[in-house]
């Protein structure tokens, strides 16, 4: 614990309802370096920048500031003491000029009244330290993803930024903008402002970063040199214990199971996003796709369920030629859909019974009529039978747990009698002992002869649920694994790069 | 959920909370309409000590034989209004089917029967064409219908000529308004005023699609979160289309009956009821943003609101202080929901 740290954070814990998202966290960066912060999903990385930031207020814990203690859970009081932070959702006000957004709430004025021009005037400075090109009265609005991640980062310049914090700067950039973004990061850390890098992209980090701390599970791995790591030693870092993981295979061994062919498709796709891509499901099947963030998975998934209609190829389903324009046609074909967010398929006004039976109104009412009694004996059979904890039928479903909403949703597409389920990062946000459950349940479902298509972003849920492993980059699928293919060998592939 | 409530730290908040939730349980009694309820004794009470004329059978049941109108304009606004969508036509669509049916019965001197489907006709046209503007042209509801309130009102002019319906110098000899729909509106059965039962049969039409139908299921799923009822196979645009179709349907069915308790019809007449009706459906503890809300509770919002203007009048304050009170009881009972909500949000999530 060096003494001369210009940020330290000291035992900082942080637990959200069911979830232990940080517990006993130490973390010291100097000034001049670029200190990356690597996770799965949920190892904590976006609480611990968000309690910097002073967004997030810790339970236990404190901050420190060339050593003075920082008073947490203000983000304005962070800013004013120099900690900028630039998160994946801008914040940019798209309307508003450049200048404008860089300067937002410190206009410049004249005779009292806010001077648009000194303004945009005021902030072609910050402009020129992140070498942005644009004239500072362009509205936001035509710039692209990359200039107004570097806009972010100007903005957060104009308070004399000490601390910068980038969440996933890359995620929505191509190669030659990471490499600018990158050169920016550069000659800010020559001025001497400390630079926090959260991502789980391997071999930008070791670009980029001096300094990288690995989170799992909401406890701090190790901290390691950039110069001294490798890829593969960050990746056992990140995944822990489960290196040693024994793929699940839902074969039962028996050679007379039924493995025709469900889903066949060519040259599938709605380009440029989501490439033409060839795939075959099998009956009883779990087909786990694993792909970084912006990898095409999720697009994937919705184009299948007819959200996002394919434009390209064709698709063969229970081998009869269909074309799915929207999800009822998708429902009707025998497919049922949970999307990344959660909160998108629930309707959380509504019961626990009125969720689940959603769509099978065709099924069980008759006519324009609803089939109440149907729903609830439905309801009530596959809150038995997946365990779903609530006080009834009746409860609304925004009063369950995450993994209980969950449950609720797989319970939607079994009432429907789908065939095959597009499961999308299904345990996000799902703490531990539920998600247990949950693969548990989807593993029971292929073994009954349901066919899944299950996309994460996490190796080990890839390697333990999966039959194979899709790996998807760049919106195509660019490998096909085994289970017990090592986690280089599937992190790799998803980087796109070779090693 | 008492699981997740003992994680929130401080013992104030705790405190709090538990205050909160004591005055939630009220509010939250009989499936949120507790507020309501609570607004429409208490004005019951303090109304009743102030004029014992208040309480009478003959003043309730003229509070609602007068606000009738008003109610099945505002079973059609609370549908569409659950679906997250808003109605301002409603209104204006009543006036002119007023209009169209008093124009082709007593001036084109066509059956009654024909003038009464005229009318209805001329409603659902208008729903259809909201729905239409609004799924097919994507024009938010809240401009498509305020169009559509300022242009109905003028196909109204157009339709009875600026002049009320009947205009006494083209008249059919002896025709006003269709007999049926003056018995309905103006005429009652041992005492019940036939207005209130037509009204009410329009809130069981309401409640019934809300319950019972997939069309209502898919109403409140449209308006609870578009995105998940998409995903869930339900066709938006279809299920909104339907919603305006039959809110269209209701405000000429109230026109028509305002018609005929006026025995006559203008392009003016229910001036301004649109709001009204958002009101009361807003009071009867209908989500303003969509996903929830009920009949029943529509009914006890314009019950207080008629209760209102009535106890006031009986009261003798004068129709300004009326109107003063109006409002300010619309945001009391308004922020009482929005305090219920936000309670229970914080002990769910």
């Amino acid at each position: 614990m060096t003494s001369g740290s210009l940020l330290s954070l000291r035992d900082v814990s942080k637990a959200y309802p069911g979830v232990q998202a940080l517990a006993g966290v130490d973390l010291d960066i100097d000034a001049s370096e670029v200190h990356a912060l690597l996770g799965e999903n949920g190892a904590g990385k976006s609480t611990l920048m968000k309690i910097i930031a002073g967004s997030v207020k810790p339970d236990r814990g404190e901050l420190l500031l060339d050593g003075t203690p920082l008073p947490a859970g203000s983000p304005a009081r962070a800013r004013r003491h120099g900690i900028g932070a630039v998160y994946q959702e801008l914040s940019l006000i798209s309307t508003m000029s450049v200048g404008e957004n860089v300067l937002l709430g410190q206009w410049q004025r004249s005779r009292r009244m806010v001077d648009l021009r000194l303004t945009e005037e005021a902030a072609v400075p910050y402009l020129e330290r992140i070498g942005l090109d644009v004239s500072a009265a362009t509205p936001v609005r035509e710039l692209g993803v990359a200039e107004r991640q570097l806009v972010e980062i100007a903005k957060a310049l104009s308070f004399d930024v000490r601390v910068l914090l980038l969440d996933e700067p890359t995620s929505a950039l191509s190669e030659v903008e990471s490499r600018r973004l990158f050169d920016v990061i550069r000659d800010l850390v020559d001025d001497g402002v400390a630079v926090i890098y959260v991502s789980h992209r391997l071999p930008e980090i070791l670009e980029v970063a001096d300094q990288i701390t690995v989170l799992r599970d909401g406890e701090r791995v190790g901290q390691i040199s950039a110069a001294e790591a490798s890829e593969h030693q960050l990746a056992s870092m990140m995944i822990g214990r489960s290196v040693t993981e024994q793929p699940v295979s839902t074969d039962d061994g028996s050679p007379e199971r039924d493995t025709s062919v469900v889903l066949r498709a060519r040259q599938f796709g709605r380009p440029p996003r989501l490439k033409p891509l060839d795939l075959t499901l099998r009956k009883g099947e779990i087909a786990a796709v694993f792909g970084l963030v912006g990898a095409g998975r999720s697009r994937l998934a919705r184009t299948l369920f007819g959200i996002e209609p394919a434009s390209a190829g064709e698709l063969e389903l229970f081998g009869r030629r269909v074309e799915l324009r929207s999800p009822a046609d998708a429902i009707a074909a025998g497919i049922g859909y949970v999307g990344e967010d959660r909160s998108a398929g629930l309707i959380s006004a509504m019961t626990v019974g009125e969720n689940i039976t959603l769509a099978s109104m065709p099924r069980t009412g008759r006519g324009p009529l609803l089939g109440l009694d149907d729903e609830k004996a439905l309801a009530e059979q596959y809150i038995k039978e997946l365990n779903i904890r609530t006080p009834s039928v009746h409860t609304r479903v925004g009063a369950l747990s995450g993994g209980n909403q969950q449950k609720v949703l797989l319970a939607r597409w079994l009432c429907t009698g789908a065939r095959l389920l597009l499961l999308d990062d299904p345990v996000r946000g799902v703490d531990v002992g539920a998600k247990e459950e949950v693969f548990r349940l989807v593993r029971e479902l292929a073994t009954a002869g349901v066919t899944i298509l299950y996309i994460t972003s996490e190796i080990r849920e890839a390697r333990t649920l999966g039959d194979r492993i899709l790996v998807m980059a760049d919106g195509s699928i660019v490998d096909e694994l085994s289970p017990d293919a090592s986690d280089d060998r599937v992190m790799t592939a998803a980087g796109g790069v070779d090693v | 959920m008492s699981e997740l409530s003992s994680r929130v730290p401080g013992t104030v908040a705790r405190a709090k909370q538990r205050a909160g939730q004591t005055g939630v349980r009220i509010l939250d009694g009989a499936g949120g309409l507790g507020g309501a309820i609570v607004i429409l004794v208490l004005l019951m009470l303090v109304f009743s000590v102030l004029s014992p004329a208040f309480l009478s059978t003959d003043n309730l049941l003229n509070v609602l034989r007068q606000h009738s109108v008003l109610l099945i304009l505002a079973v059609g606004q609370t549908l569409v209004i659950i679906s997250r969508g808003i109605d301002l036509s409603v209104a204006a669509t009543a006036a002119l089917a007023g209009s169209v049916m008093g124009v082709t019965y007593a001036h084109f001197g066509l059956p009654q029967g024909i003038a009464i489907l005229f009318g209805l006709l001329s409603g659902f046209a208008v729903g259809a064409f909201n729905g239409w503007v609004i799924t097919r042209w994507n024009v938010p509801d809240i401009i498509a219908t305020l169009g559509m309130l300022t242009a109905i009102r003028g196909v109204a002019l157009l339709v009875t000529g600026g002049q009320p319906v009947p205009d006494f110098t083209e008249v059919v000899e002896g025709r006003r308004m269709p007999p049926v729909i003056t018995t309905l509106a103006a005429g009652s059965y041992y005492g019940v005023p036939l207005i209130i039962v037509v009204a009410l049969l329009c809130c069981g039409i309401g409640a019934f699609i809300l319950g019972r139908t997939k069309l209502g299921r898919s109403i409140v799923a449209v308006g609870g979160n578009r995105e998940a009822a998409h995903v869930s196979g339900i066709n938006v645009d279809k299920t909104k289309f339907l919603v305006y179709l039959t809110s269209g349907g209701l405000a000429a069915i109230g026109g028509m009956m305002l018609s005929g308790r006026l025995a006559s019809a203008n392009a003016h007449m229910a001036n301004l009821m649109e709001l009204s009706t958002i009101a009361a459906v807003v009071i009867g503890g209908t989500a303003l943003f969509g996903g929830e809300g009920r009949v029943s509770g529509t009914i006890i919002g314009v019950f207080i609101m008629g209760l209102l203007a009535n106890g006031l009048n009986i009261l003798g304050l004068s129709d300004f202080w009326q109107r003063v009170a109006t409002g300010l009881i619309i945001i009391v009972v308004v922020a009482l929901d929005q305090w219920r909500r936000r309670v229970a949000a914080r002990n769910t999530s």
